[in-house]
């Protein structure tokens, strides 16, 4: 009965707060939208500088097959290696294709090398252009040793194994269908974490809570009335952001709704108890955000959504099945993409089940705790 | 019987010790006032008796329950307003005061009366659908005494309630207060003020966590040892200059434009005119008057409590 008082004012309170339902609206929706399409790691129009010092046929056939892929953009022609590097070092090209004079004579030996110049400050989408200019010479390699075999009238057998890889899931390897369910995440922690770990410091700040102390109710009480408001419109902003994730982005969702809905569940569970745990050490709403803020850093680097966890260093690695956002991103991009039903995803349900467990039983008793 | 007993209260926060033993008793439907400077403890002392804190050491019981060992029953006898307000600003006046009465599950009817009766008292009724925080400093107290009065507690805990609240509203207050004593309520106030003192039946001093002496206004005023005598003259300092040294100099003190002297020694008035006179000081007028709160309190926190 008390309970249902106490929900009442909660709700009461965040209706006359115009910009916590503002937030709570829209800021999801554009986080979604924005970091989706933002947070895209496919490598296109690196841009590419050529130096071509043979000038024969051979070269500019070679030039003409290096720019015709999309992951390269041609910067220009450069006469010398050394402006070619200045380009580099000013930062007005991150790859240099330098063919060296005698290239056509070598490549009829056998013996022909063409060197790759990539920016190293801009390591990923140098590293994978340069790797798709490797492949793209390596096959004009092969292919002009064939013709002057057969030119030559001599039989040859170029490459005896051969890799065919065919990607499950996601077979255009898209970013976007990578990233899009990873900002449903992402947008839960922000958002939620903030407003729980908010809500009890500004009681705390006002005096509010010292003046609600002084009534029979219990903590208990006061914390289920912050935390069930929060976590029902958690679950509303979840609804949303997966609508727009699967409509508007085009996401595939292959797996079941329910299985989705049961792990978002127990994910808001996890990132209030957080926020609860965040709370309860804050003295006032400035400590409460600050805090919040630098408690997302590990969510976004710990978590696999950048990073995958196995390329973490053995040290960090435990510490990243201590944040719930690990568990519930194996959770959302197995429910989206592979379609991963309960069956496969229980351990990470049980881990968001036992940090929630924690971070609340820990934050209540903080709570409760009288200050000495 | 005693509304309030608090027997060797000792409060620490880390090495600074807020409270050191600290005992007295209220009696019941008294205004008792904690008066002492800033820093004095007042506050911890407030939160102690509120049950907001846990002390180190001692006692404290109020309307009979011990707040230490049953805080819940403690809590349906007391109501306390603290130094900040503390209620819900984007709640109004009326939703504030139902919130309070839901969280306490006081009877709907009974509650409904003592709402509208409060309401009424502190004049507030016409603004009971405003937001509490768009209240005058002077509203904002008076709907906090109605919050903390709604479930008719025995013992009401005020905090420096008219702290930064302008004179008027201050008498206000003070006339709402006037009239609880003879509902039964007990009351226990901290206060900076010292015209706010004159109005308590009876008054500790705190200072540095200790309590130096209880007692009314008159019987501190009256533990000021030696005459008071108040010296007026255009030239202070050459007075105090001209009084240095004398064996029955107890203390003195700057009161605006004259200086109030204790003297201890019989003819008071006329041996101090005279020693001015021989060191040449031009004076106004040199009487004697009573001791008054104020220069007990500051005999009292000068002397740490020994005379």
């Amino acid at each position: 009965m008390r309970l249902m008082h106490l929900l009442r004012k909660e709700v009461l309170q965040m209706r006359r707060d115009p910009v916590i339902l503002r937030m709570i609206l829209i800021m999801p929706l554009a986080q979604t939208l924005l970091l989706s399409y933002a947070a895209n790691m496919d490598v296109l129009h690196v841009p590419l500088l050529i130096v071509d010092q043979d000038r024969s046929p051979e070269s500019r056939d070679l030039a003409a097959r290096c720019t015709s892929t999309e992951s390269v953009i041609l910067r220009g022609y450069r006469g010398t290696v050394g402006e070619a590097e200045a380009d580099l070092e000013a930062g007005r090209a991150t790859l240099a294709l330098i063919m060296p004079s005698g290239m056509a004579r070598d490549l009829e030996r056998g013996t022909a090398t063409v060197q790759i110049l990539a920016d190293g400050s801009e390591s990923t989408t140098a590293g994978v252009a340069a790797g798709y200019l490797s492949r793209i010479i390596a096959a004009f390699g092969i292919e002009a040793q064939t013709k002057q075999a057969l030119r030559r009238g001599r039989q040859v057998k170029v490459g005896g194994m051969a890799a065919e890889p065919r990607v499950l899931y996601n077979p255009d390897l898209r970013t976007l269908w990578f990233m899009a369910p990873a900002v449903l995440a992402l947008v839960l922690i922000v958002l939620m974490q903030n407003i729980t770990s908010l809500s009890i410091a500004r009681e705390r700040e006002l005096g509010t809570l010292d003046q609600l102390m002084m009534t029979p109710v219990r903590s208990w009480e006061v914390l289920l009335a912050k935390l069930v408001p929060v976590g029902v419109l958690g679950l509303v902003a979840a609804s949303v952001v997966t609508m727009v994730v699967i409509h508007v982005i085009g996401v595939p969702f292959r797996g079941s709704a329910p299985t989705l809905m049961v792990s978002t569940v127990f994910f808001l569970f996890s990132v209030l108890g957080l926020g609860l745990l965040v709370s309860a050490l804050s003295q006032n709403q400035q400590q409460a955000q600050l805090v919040s803020f630098f408690l997302t850093f590990p969510s976004m680097l710990l978590s696999g959504f950048i990073f995958p966890v196995w390329n973490l260093p053995a040290l960090l690695k435990p510490f990243a099945y201590l944040v719930p956002m690990t568990h519930y991103l194996t959770i959302v991009r197995g429910t989206f993409l592979r379609g991963a039903g309960l069956g496969d995803l229980w351990v990470q349900l049980l881990g968001l089940a036992l940090l929630s467990a924690l971070f609340f039983i820990t934050g209540a008793k903080l709570f409760t705790k009288k200050p000495a | 019987m005693n509304a309030v007993v608090v027997d060797g209260l000792t409060h620490r926060f880390g090495e600074v010790t807020a409270l050191d033993d600290v005992s007295f008793e209220v009696a019941e439907s008294e205004i008792f006032g904690l008066i002492g400077p800033d820093g004095a403890g007042k506050t911890t002392l407030m939160r102690l008796l509120a049950g907001l804190l846990t002390p180190n050491g001692g006692q404290i019981e109020l309307g009979g329950v011990d707040v230490l060992a049953d805080p819940e029953a403690a809590k349906q006898k007391l109501g306390y307003l603290s130094q900040v307000f503390s209620l819900y600003g984007d709640l109004t006046i009326g939703e504030n005061l139902d919130f309070v009465v839901e969280m306490f599950q006081e009877d709907r009817a009974v509650a409904a009366e003592a709402k509208q009766r409060l309401l009424e008292m502190t004049d507030l009724a016409r603004f009971v659908d405003r937001q509490a925080g768009r209240l005058s400093g002077g509203m904002k107290q008076k709907l906090g005494l109605s919050c903390a009065l709604i479930h008719r507690p025995q013992v009401l805990l005020l905090d420096e309630p008219t702290t930064g609240v302008d004179p008027l509203s201050r008498r206000d207050f003070w006339r709402l207060l006037a009239d609880l004593p003879g509902q039964g309520v007990t009351i226990v106030l901290s206060s900076p003020y010292m015209d706010e003192a004159a109005r308590c039946d009876r008054l500790a001093l705190i200072d540095h966590g200790r309590l130096l002496a209880t007692g009314t206004a008159d019987e501190l005023a009256a533990r000021v040892k030696g005459t008071m005598l108040e010296v007026v003259s255009r030239d202070l300092p050459a007075v105090s200059a001209a009084l240095a040294g004398a064996a029955e100099l107890l203390g003195e003190t700057t009161f605006g434009d004259a200086l109030h002297v204790r003297w201890d020694g019989p003819d008071a008035e006329a041996a101090v005119l005279a020693r001015l006179q021989a060191a040449g000081v031009a004076v106004q007028e040199v009487i004697e008057i009573e001791a008054g709160l104020e220069d007990a309190f500051v005999e009292l926190v000068s002397t740490g409590g020994a005379s």
